[in-house]
């Protein structure tokens, strides 16, 4: 089944950032073998006396759809400068909104960023917030035009996991846009668990550029991510507390000697 | 006249556009974006954007990132 975000449909429900590979040939081949269809890349000041290898070269013969952040913005003025910006140099109204003040512990300031998506969903922008894993920030996302929402996981590169599962289970459940579960992800099971849980689609970095062997998580994460889907469309059964027999207690060595 | 080209000072001629500034300096517009006195101008407008004495021009481009 596709995933549909704004006008444009994806086949794979797995977002793959472009941060911390060892290499551009890397992280090119990781995202091929993870299948993912939309891409993230951030965005610096041109430095004017390195001529460095241009990310764009190798992320172009893939096909895949750019999706240009705005990391380093602190304020919603500078977030709606920083998406102008990514959208010049690559010719996308597509952006990931995230603005994230404390160096620190990279959390997404709440109120800048529901500011700044209201400005740039007016300007035409399509905007993808990366958002605190609150149901109501959420909403109010989704009510001021966003055409997906992104709430974490866990803290950006931590690889924690869903430590914020239960408020994500009632975002998905009164979410009316696509949910994508963003930060935090650090291994494929995460994955398949926001999957299983109804969400649709996670964007994962850092558990990929960081494993020794990026090119084989890629596809591990593209295997976790289908299998989650295919388990949530399937149905979970019930959970209990009591054993409940999957063998036919029938009975039949009832009466055999020993 | 002279202008700062992402923090640089530059010394260029008075008729200079945008698009002959990026021409002179050889900068590649592949993912390139350009701001003046960051007001973000948009890539059709490069070449009837004239550069005025002071003002700040930034360069920016994409990168790997998250």
């Amino acid at each position: 089944m596709t995933l549909q975000i704004a006008d444009k449909v994806f086949h794979s429900r797995l977002l793959t950032g472009t941060g911390k590979f060892s290499s551009a040939e890397i992280m090119a081949k990781t995202i091929k073998a993870s299948g993912s269809e939309l891409v993230t890349v951030a965005l610096k000041r041109t430095d004017l006396q390195q001529k460095n290898d241009n990310i764009l070269s190798h992320l172009k013969p893939l096909g895949v759809q750019l999706l240009p952040n705005t990391s380093g913005a602190r304020t919603a003025k500078e977030a709606i400068f920083a998406a102008q910006l990514g959208r010049e140099a690559l010719g996308t109204q597509w952006v990931k909104l995230e603005i994230h003040p404390d160096p620190k512990y990279l959390m997404p300031d709440p109120i800048e960023t529901l500011l700044a998506a209201e400005q740039l969903c007016a300007l035409g922008f399509v905007v993808l917030p990366y958002c605190s894993a609150d149901p109501v920030l959420c909403k109010r996302l989704e009510q001021v035009g966003c055409a997906a929402v992104m709430p974490l996981g866990a803290a950006i590169g931590s690889n924690q996991g869903l430590t914020t599962r239960s408020m994500l289970e009632i975002i998905i459940e009164q979410a009316m846009v696509p949910v994508i579960v963003d930060a935090g992800i650090g291994a494929p099971s995460h994955a398949t668990l926001a999957m299983e849980m109804g969400a649709d689609a996670v964007l994962v970095n850092t558990a990929l550029a960081v494993s020794p062997n990026p090119i084989s998580m890629g596809k591990a994460f593209k295997q976790a991510v289908e299998a989650g889907f295919t388990a949530y469309q399937a149905g979970l059964g019930a959970k209990s507390i009591h054993s409940q027999a999957s063998s036919p207690l029938t009975g039949f060595l009832s009466g055999v000697s020993t | 006249m002279r202008i700062k080209l992402n923090n640089e000072i530059v010394e260029i001629e008075s008729s200079f556009t945008l698009q002959i500034l990026l021409d002179k300096y050889q900068i590649s517009e592949t993912g390139l974006a350009a701001a003046i006195n960051d007001t973000v101008i948009p890539h059709s407008s490069w070449a009837s954007t004239t550069l005025s004495e002071h003002d700040e021009i930034t360069l920016f481009q994409a990168i790997a990132g998250g």
